[in-house]
């Protein structure tokens, strides 16, 4: 099943036209991207459709990639900022949606890190994720990613994550959204961190 | 009110340009002149450092001495280089290892270090400043960088400028890998991908 959605997502994959002419709201072109200054990328996404857990935004500089992952997403992020970018280059971003189910692992606290174990009862999945709740948070994100049939992981918390609640999600890829495609400009010498 | 006009000022020009150009791709950051080039490079394995192809390995979690396990590349005088390569860190239950080294040549010694701590935080050994929280185990990790000799280096991180640093002149080599810091220990495994380098 997942196979013939992959095709069907890549017979429907539409290279849009940069940000300028992608058409808000347009259901074939959910990603959309703006140039808010010379090197500085925002990127919009609306995807409302049920059972989506979250979405990954992936980036190149080449048209045939290689594609490397930006971030994966909660569900409820909408918009990125991809900043202080390579001057003069063109970046082409597209987004993946991804499903699965959650399990609560067992965690062990470690002298400078936690461990955290489950069992993999999923038979198809493009990996883990490990997603965290931030205390008072109203949220689960990512914080790591995991190869497939994995069962365990240790995680180094930063000093407020780690009174969280994480949990592990089995997730499997889904279609691919279009493609938006910008050209940065110069770069403002103020901007650069050294 | 201000802040979008100028906005739609600066979208709405590159984008008719990029409407008008013929569809194109650059394969190197930065670009303008750019010339690809395959230097060529010695596998150096020293302590518990293995180097398997484009893998390398600190198999000891050994706090002192040398553990490395790289590729060092042929040594460069002049010019602009650009060095762009993909790293995804598969284990790591040391910290403190170095992924990718600028190495003065005339100095000598190491002159920008890219390193990881357990965790994921990037960071410039010299300086110690963070460049990104994105090297977690997992994930893979994009790396440009563009050596101006005599004038100044910079460092992408999965496209965004994170580290500018003065340069010198003289001569300098690439390497990338792992290797132990000195305040670093092991163990590690590094899988590096999509290796290139350009200059003009």
């Amino acid at each position: 099943m997942r196979g013939k959605a992959r095709i069907a997502a890549s017979a429907a994959l539409i290279l849009a036209l940069p940000a300028c002419s992608a058409g808000a709201g347009d259901p074939d072109r959910p990603l959309r991207g703006v140039l808010t200054t010379p090197t500085d990328i925002d990127l919009h996404w609306r995807d409302e459709r049920p059972g989506i857990a979250g979405h990954v935004l992936e980036f190149a500089t080449e048209e045939t990639g290689p594609y490397t992952v930006l971030r994966y997403l909660a569900p409820q992020v909408t918009s990125y900022r991809h900043p202080d970018l390579l001057p003069h280059t063109t970046f082409s971003y597209r987004l993946r949606s991804y499903r699965g189910p959650t399990v609560r692992p067992l965690r062990t606290d470690l002298a400078d890190g936690l461990r955290f174990t489950w069992t993999d009862r999923s038979s198809d999945e493009d990996g883990f994720l490990l997603e965290i709740r931030k205390k008072n948070g109203n949220r689960y994100d990512p914080v790591a990613v995991l190869a497939p049939n994995t069962e365990a992981t240790e995680f180094v918390p930063l000093p407020d994550e780690r009174h969280a609640t994480y949990r592990v999600r089995a997730f499997a890829l889904g279609e691919q959204s279009n493609v938006v495609r910008l050209t940065t400009g110069e770069q403002a010498r103020a901007s650069r961190r050294g | 009110m201000l802040i979008r006009l100028r906005t739609l000022t600066v979208t709405t020009a590159l984008c008719a340009t990029s409407l008008l150009a013929a569809p194109h791709a650059f394969a190197e950051v930065e670009p303008g002149g750019w010339q690809s080039v395959s230097p060529t490079y010695t596998v150096q394995e020293r302590g518990c450092g293995q180097v398997d192809g484009l893998t390398f390995r600190l198999t000891c979690s050994t706090a002192s001495g040398v553990q490395r396990a790289e590729r060092r590349y042929a040594t460069y005088t002049g010019g602009t280089r650009q060095f762009e390569g993909h790293f995804r860190i598969t284990s790591l239950s040391g910290t403190r290892i170095s992924l990718k080294q600028t190495f003065n040549d005339s100095a000598p010694g190491p002159y920008f270090m890219l390193a990881v701590e357990r965790g994921g935080r990037l960071y410039a050994v010299h300086g110690g400043s963070t460049l990104s929280n994105a090297g977690t185990v997992g994930a893979t990790v994009r790396v440009n960088t563009v050596h101006q000799v005599g004038v100044e280096h910079r460092t992408y991180i999965n496209g965004s400028l994170k580290h500018t640093y003065a340069s010198p002149g003289g001569s300098f080599y690439d390497k990338f890998g792992a290797y132990r810091t000195n305040s670093g220990s092991g163990q590690a495994t590094v899988e590096w991908s999509n290796i290139r380098f350009w200059r003009k």
